[in-house]
């Protein structure tokens, strides 16, 4: 995709002899904050609404008492426009002039082709695109998973899943590991609670590093928390606005099974968005 | 994609009583274009780099330019931002809030909970996004 697509209307264009008040006229009727200055077809300039408004009598009263406002009235185009802009191609691609809007801080660019002024890209141009993308994106709806995963034995289970779910529908991907929080321990030496805590940090890390290797070949943001689990998960499906969050469910069997509230059952009630379990066992074997 | 994901957390904000001048000089040292306001970190405003514009010094001012920062000094935020606010939710469809920005001119969009600031989204990291879509090795999505 090249910026010569986003040229819609023909260059609009003022000179530097063009008083300011004529040019700034011509920007309010088009809607425009920008114009190319240009002296033949040559482009010596740009002026920019900011420009103008910094050139112009100050709003505020006590500053504006020192302007010479007959002096501003008699501004010209060339007085306040920036000199040598940023000019590119028809064929720059768009992913170029975004980035050099950004690193640049440049507001608008003018698009030159064989010396002449053929347009003007602004950074409004470009997040049109960029909602014209995310709107064809999602048509599912699903933007952001949550794969909230455990250590135990098929624990990545969930962020498979998530990743699959991803692919399918361009979602991204966080996965996510939380650690239990650590109840104090009453009588126990600050020794102990230290090599404790040691031993916290190392199964923090290498859950980090478990996440990672499973979502290797994936843009996977990979985050490891500390809390009460469902709660954890639950608040940063939120702060990320997940559309969905999966966990990986032990079957427990018994009467425990009945009585004791599961982390899918906490979920449902804590998240801000749908989830989904997926079972220990028979996950895999059930698709088949 | 919503706005939570592209946001900035804790965004450099600015009280309503502090001063232009400090305002210009966030704004130029952050590299940004818009600072949100708040009071006891409840948004009121928005102040954007073109009000400071507009408050500068003419061209054709008798004040030296060294006395120009000292008058900026002087000038409260709350006398040059607008009194209305417009702000989103951390769950708000990202094409949503552009569309917005770009209806309304904003240079950045605070995003609240309640009155709350909790992020900005800025036209910066909006344009990066941009150009990571672009550059997928897969093209994008709304090639089709």
């Amino acid at each position: 995709m090249q910026i010569k697509t986003l040229l819609t209307r023909p260059a609009i264009t003022t000179e530097p002899a063009t008083p300011l008040r004529d040019a700034r006229a011509l920007m309010r009727r088009r809607g425009i904050r920008h114009l190319p200055v240009i002296d033949g077809h040559r482009l010596v300039g740009m002026l920019a609404e900011r420009d103008i408004e910094r050139a112009d009598v100050s709003s505020i009263p006590e500053i504006a008492r020192h302007d010479w406002a007959v002096a501003v009235a008699g501004l010209v185009v060339a007085d306040v426009m920036a000199r040598d802009p940023l000019a590119l191609h028809p064929e720059t691609p768009v992913a170029e002039a975004a980035r050099l809007a950004r690193d640049r801080r440049a507001d608008a660019f003018a698009v030159v082709d064989d010396g002449a002024v053929t347009g003007v890209v602004s950074r409004s141009d470009l997040l049109a695109v960029l909602s014209g993308l995310l709107e064809h994106r999602h048509p599912t709806g699903l933007g952001h998973v949550l794969a909230a995963t455990s250590l135990r034995p098929g624990c990545r289970r969930a962020l498979g899943e998530a990743l699959r779910i991803a692919a399918t529908t361009g979602a991204t991907v966080t996965a996510l590991h939380v650690l239990p929080a650590a109840r104090p321990i009453a009588g126990l030496e600050a020794e102990a609670m230290v090599a404790i805590e040691r031993a916290r940090r190392h199964v923090a890390d290498e859950a980090m590093a478990i996440l990672r290797e499973a979502g290797r070949d994936r843009d996977v943001q990979c985050e490891v928390a500390e809390g009460p689990v469902a709660r954890e998960i639950a608040q940063r499906a939120e702060e990320l606005a997940a559309d969905l969050i999966v966990i990986g469910t032990a079957q427990r069997r018994g009467v425990l099974g009945g009585l004791v509230a599961t982390l899918s059952d906490r979920l449902a009630r804590l998240a801000p968005c749908p989830v989904l379990a997926i079972p220990r066992n028979g996950g895999r074997d059930a698709r088949r | 994609m919503r706005v939570a994901e592209r946001m900035r957390r804790e965004p450099v904000a600015v009280g309503p009583g502090e001063s232009l001048g400090l305002a210009g000089r966030l704004l130029a040292r952050h590299r940004v274009d818009a600072l949100p306001v708040v009071r006891r970190s409840a948004l009121v405003g928005l102040l954007a780099a073109v009000d400071v514009d507009r408050a500068h010094p003419s061209v054709a001012s008798t004040l030296a330019v060294r006395e120009i920062p000292a008058r900026l000094d002087r000038v409260r935020i709350d006398r040059v931002i607008q009194p209305s606010v417009t702000s989103v939710g951390r769950r708000t469809p990202l094409v949503d809030a552009i569309r917005l920005m770009r209806a309304r001119r904003l240079p950045a969009l605070p995003v609240t909970e309640g009155e709350r600031l909790v992020g900005l989204l800025t036209e910066d990291d909006l344009l990066a996004l941009l150009a990571t879509f672009l550059e997928e090795p897969t093209g994008p999505r709304a090639a089709g």
